[in-house]
């Protein structure tokens, strides 16, 4: 399997072959070499840009993170405000004790789930109430009844003010809260602006005066 | 003294092209452009595809040269980046698969003697399918051995010799039917 005499041959007139590429083929290779090297600078900045963008992220996140730890302390004065008013339903649910004795005696365990939905939410106790009455028609007065249909509904609509409330309240306490620096800043902004429109109001009726008075003498 | 000027002006022209000196660069490229377009031209009958071939592995060159020992000759070391060129345009441009059969016998190709021209000779290699021109010309023409044909085309031994003895095998009967054509029209 050596190489024979005809490829030895093949191979001496191959080696001795010269074909001249087109004119163009250098313009070509020339263009190839100059867009690999502007390309390398390129690299290099673009990684400038990447950690300066890093940088930033990394920045903004701090600032971030230290907004989101003033903003936590705020909510926990918030939860403290809603622990406050929790108990007023409570002692309302007190009250219906008191006005109704028979049945809380009758069904306490009722009581218990009224109370525990009472803290949950404020819609759901009004069909539970409902229903506890509905269980003891056979033992109580019908007019009695009717009180605790009329005192439920109202201790309900106390509940759900209060939760609105309470909702309500720490929002506009944190808009307020993140206000007043922007606020300061803008009247700030806006003073210095009506301080110099002033100034160059000022500035320009002066003007006008000189003006005026100069021509004034002129046609004198 | 002449060789050894000769060749600190090489290493020195290397030296400015590995800084992309252009006209360093093109000095080489005006050199070396002509037998490697040649070559590549071995491998692709297309010239035009030969020549973006040659142009690919001259950017290859111009990239590496920093990497260029100065251990062998400059110019193998451009040979040897155009032939892996050439090989892999054909490889994925091309898609040809070796035919695993690792059949081959020994041929009478021999004692032929011809006079034949270049031109004739080229039309005999571009007469071979891919597979077999690849092998032909890394084995009779660069001096690879079996193995490192293997190597460089993800072959076996045995496939690299079968793919030489087939095509050694059409060569013969394309260098008889050029005969028979010359003489016909002697």
């Amino acid at each position: 399997m050596e190489p024979n005499k005809i490829e030895n041959e093949f191979r001496d007139k191959l080696e001795q072959r010269r074909i001249q590429p087109s004119e163009m083929a250098w313009d070509r290779l020339d263009a190839m070499l100059s867009v690999t090297e502007n390309k390398k600078p390129k690299k290099k900045r673009t990684w400038m840009y990447v950690a300066a963008a890093f940088l930033v992220f990394l920045l903004a996140g701090v600032l971030f993170l230290n907004q989101e730890k003033q903003g936590n302390g705020v909510e926990n004065n918030n939860s403290v405000v809603t622990t406050k008013e929790q108990p007023q339903p409570a002692t309302e649910t007190v009250q219906l004790q008191n006005v109704v004795p028979v049945i809380i005696q009758e069904a306490v365990a009722a009581k218990e789930q009224v109370r525990g939905t009472v803290k949950k939410k404020s819609v759901q106790p009004v069909s539970k109430m409902h229903e506890v009455p509905a269980m003891n028609t056979e033992a109580v007065a019908a007019n009695d009844k009717k009180e605790i249909q009329n005192v439920v509904p109202q201790a309900t609509a106390d509940n759900l003010l209060a939760s609105a409330m309470t909702n309500e309240t720490p929002k506009k306490r944190s808009t307020v809260k993140v206000d007043p620096n922007a606020l300061l800043s803008n009247v700030e902004g806006e003073l210095n602006e009506n301080y110099r429109s002033k100034a160059f109001q000022g500035v320009v009726k002066s003007f006008n005066t000189v003006k005026v008075a100069v021509s004034n003498r002129n046609y004198e | 003294m002449k060789v050894i000027a000769l060749h600190q002006e090489e290493k020195d022209i290397i030296a400015q092209a590995a800084e992309n000196n252009r006209h360093a660069q093109q000095k080489i490229y005006a050199k070396h452009a002509p037998k490697m377009l040649s070559i590549c031209r071995q491998y692709v009958k297309d010239v035009q595809q030969a020549e973006d071939i040659m142009i690919t592995a001259f950017m290859k060159v111009f990239t590496n040269l920093k990497a260029f020992e100065h251990k062998g000759s400059f110019e193998g070391w451009i040979r040897r980046i155009m032939v892996n060129e050439c090989i892999s345009f054909i490889r994925v441009q091309k898609k040809v698969r070796f035919l695993e059969d690792e059949f081959f016998v020994e041929d009478t190709f021999n004692n032929i003697e011809s006079h034949f021209s270049v031109e004739d000779i080229q039309t005999l290699i571009d007469g071979l399918p891919d597979g077999y021109k690849m092998v032909f010309n890394l084995y009779a023409i660069e001096g690879f051995k079996h193995q490192e044909i293997a190597k460089m085309l993800g072959i076996n031994e045995g496939t690299s010799k079968s793919q030489l003895s087939h095509a050694r095998k059409m060569l013969k009967e394309g260098i008889n039917r050029l005969k028979n054509y010359e003489n016909g029209t002697e």
